[in-house]
């Protein structure tokens, strides 16, 4: 019976899942349109994007557990060096970061729903009222807490982009920082095992990456950054 | 100069649409026989390894990567070749059925 529950967890989960992937696919073009950025080198680097993500996502938890399955981190980087690659390839040079910066958290807000419907990357136990019954237990809702975080995030990046205050990558670089920090927090949540430093692996990677965003961040915002304001006309 | 029209949108979610089903639950059938097979033919049993995650794991990024390499602007295609790797790559169970239960039976 639990097997049953199981796969029908996941058969409902999986076209939200779909949706997340094809949600991601939309806000990366609305914004190159936007940006006035629609070209066909463009969709290409999207697709690799897409596909970099995917495959890096799989790549990394199966070194990471042994098991397969997807882990946004390997997500994010898979996807960065395909992209980086790609662009190489294709002689392209204009900054494209600003484009999956949307993208990325509105994809997860919505593919965290599917996790929540299927049952992955669930929290510890715990007596909160907003608990759920998940793995036998009442645990936090770590997929929701998660959602609620790129949702969240979404707004604030899409609220800078309205403004139009940073440079082209800015908005990659600031999602990244913000992606990291929630992620961080969230862990204290999950139902994951520690390292001997007292953080997750996930933790461990959290302030990797918000270390590389706020470099990369600030060097692009510094006031001896020349191009610090400029972004080509619409 | 003519210039080219923009990327078609409808074209490119259309077939990522498409892909996302094909991958999903046809290629993966498909795939899932063929490795069986070979599974029964040498004897192997696909029970507690990776073996048959990892074979449709290259075929789904060469498929999704084959994507990136369209000179044709059809982005109804290119759309299809994601969305059969985001679909192949979303959906190990469906091939993992397939290959324990036909490799399992001899």
């Amino acid at each position: 019976m639990d097997r049953i529950d199981e796969h029908l967890r996941w058969a409902i989960a999986a076209p939200v899942y779909a949706c997340a992937y094809l949600v991601a696919a939309a806000i990366f073009w609305w914004m190159a349109r936007r940006r006035g950025m629609l070209t066909d080198d463009v969709v290409r680097i999207m697709a690799a994007g897409l596909v970099g993500g995917l495959a890096g996502a799989n790549l990394l938890q199966l070194i990471a557990t042994g098991l397969p399955g997807k882990t946004i981190e390997g997500g994010i980087l898979g996807g960065w060096l395909a992209v980086v690659w790609v662009k190489r390839y294709l002689g392209y040079t204009r900054p494209t970061g600003d484009l999956f910066a949307l993208a990325i958290p509105a994809g997860e807000a919505i593919g965290r729903v599917a996790c929540f419907i299927g049952g992955c990357c669930y929290g510890k136990t715990a007596g909160v009222a907003w608990a759920v019954y998940d793995h036998d237990a009442w645990r936090h809702p770590t997929q929701l807490y998660l959602s609620l975080a790129a949702a969240l995030c979404f707004v604030v990046l899409l609220t800078v982009e309205r403004r139009g205050i940073l440079p082209e990558n800015g908005l990659l670089y600031l999602g990244g920082m913000l992606f990291c920090i929630d992620r961080f927090v969230v862990e204290f949540f999950r139902d994951v095992s520690v390292t001997p430093v007292d953080l997750t692996l996930a933790q461990l990677g959290c302030c990797l990456g918000f270390a590389f965003f706020a470099w990369k961040f600030f060097k692009l915002v510094a006031p001896w950054n020349q191009n610090r304001l400029l972004r080509p006309a619409h | 100069m003519e210039s080219k029209p923009p990327p078609s949108a409808g074209a490119l979610i259309g077939g990522i649409a498409a892909g996302l089903f094909a991958g999903g639950i046809v290629i993966w059938i498909v795939t899932g026989i063929i490795f069986a097979l070979i599974f029964q033919a040498i004897k192997a049993t696909s029970s507690n390894n990776n073996l048959p995650f990892i074979l449709n794991y290259v075929l789904a990024v060469g498929i999704g990567a084959s994507s990136i390499f369209l000179r044709n602007r059809n982005w109804f295609m290119m759309g299809f070749l994601i969305g059969a790797c985001i679909g192949m790559l979303g959906s190990t169970a469906v091939c993992n059925v397939v290959v324990t239960g036909l490799s399992n039976s001899h």
